[in-house]
């Protein structure tokens, strides 16, 4: 079967999140992103990590984790703070990972193969982390308590590119509060298939 | 969110279809639905490509794109609770008895 063809609002959606993975982030610059994105998918869908950036210790491996079994603790998390990963960073490779996830879930969805990573862009991370993130039962810092919409509050870029995504390919958050929508499936069988991704990925938010 | 969505509509579903293979989930085109999602997130192609001739005649191309568009976003919004180690809410264990799975303490 040939790929299912993706209209133009996907299309648009998934060029717009490839330039922010290739842009300078919060605490990454583009050639880390995209690097970090490289390990990401070698964990999840194979093939051979990326070797030429030179990322901190732990990043990768966090990368390669979030991507392959992403239910971790705090062992595990502080073993990549004490070696010197920031809070901000992890959560920075947090969003990374799952927007990559998501555009490869997608293309394998539809029988395509997955798109070639970007090219990163030069330039210095912006350092802009949330103010009054702060330890609030989760892992890593969050803006108030956490939960779905606020898990990578403590970088707001995360946020914003999760969002984004979030909107292409399911709901935006206006969409979210009406149960009747339709988006060439009903909002039941969306729900569905949420339902069932979670339960295989042993996820029960 | 399933809950909600199908009391407003008034559709039909038995929850335990999300967890049982051997349940009819009752909405159309529920069970490949439910079959590409498990591909998808199993990458398994074979299951893939044989879901997809059984989904798009039930719900069109764009029904199918739109299928693996959001098992997609559930695999980023997945990655991201887990990986902040954010465990399961009060409404979602509510919920547990209906979908007849165990639920983590």
């Amino acid at each position: 079967m040939p790929p299912l063809p993706l209209g133009h609002d996907y299309i648009e959606g998934l060029n717009a999140e490839w330039r922010t993975l290739a842009a300078p982030g919060t605490s990454w610059t583009g050639a880390e992103r995209v690097a970090l994105a490289g390990h990401a998918r070698a964990a999840r869908e194979g093939g051979r990590a990326p070797d030429d950036a030179a990322l901190p210790a732990g990043a990768a491996e966090a990368a390669a984790r979030i991507a392959a079994a992403p239910h971790v603790d705090a062992t595990w998390l502080g073993g990549l703070l004490d070696a010197g990963l920031s809070p901000e960073a992890y959560v920075e490779i947090i969003g990374i990972v799952g927007r990559v996830s998501a555009v490869d879930s997608l293309m394998f969805g539809v029988g395509a193969q997955p798109q070639p990573l970007p090219v990163p862009i030069d330039g210095e991370p912006s350092r802009a982390t949330a103010e009054g993130a702060s330890m609030n039962g989760a892992l890593a810092p969050t803006v108030g308590p956490p939960g779905a919409p606020s898990a990578l509050s403590a970088v707001p870029a995360e946020v914003d590119a999760m969002f984004a995504l979030h909107g292409v390919l399911y709901l935006s958050l206006e969409e979210m509060a009406d149960p009747t929508i339709e988006k060439t499936l009903t909002r039941a069988q969306m729900e569905l298939i949420a339902a069932r991704t979670s339960l295989l990925n042993d996820c029960f938010y | 969110m399933l809950r909600w969505s199908v009391s407003t509509t008034e559709a039909e579903v038995d929850l335990t279809g999300i967890a049982d293979p051997m349940v009819d989930p009752l909405l159309p085109a529920g069970r490949a639905l439910l079959a590409l999602t498990d591909a998808i997130v199993l990458r398994d192609e074979a299951e893939r490509d044989a879901a997809l001739d059984e989904l798009v005649p039930m719900v069109g191309t764009a029904g199918a794109v739109r299928a693996a568009a959001v098992v997609g976003n559930f695999e980023m919004m997945n990655r991201n609770l887990d990986a902040m180690g954010i465990g399961p809410s009060t409404a979602s264990a509510a919920i547990a008895p209906d979908l007849g799975v165990p639920w983590p303490q």
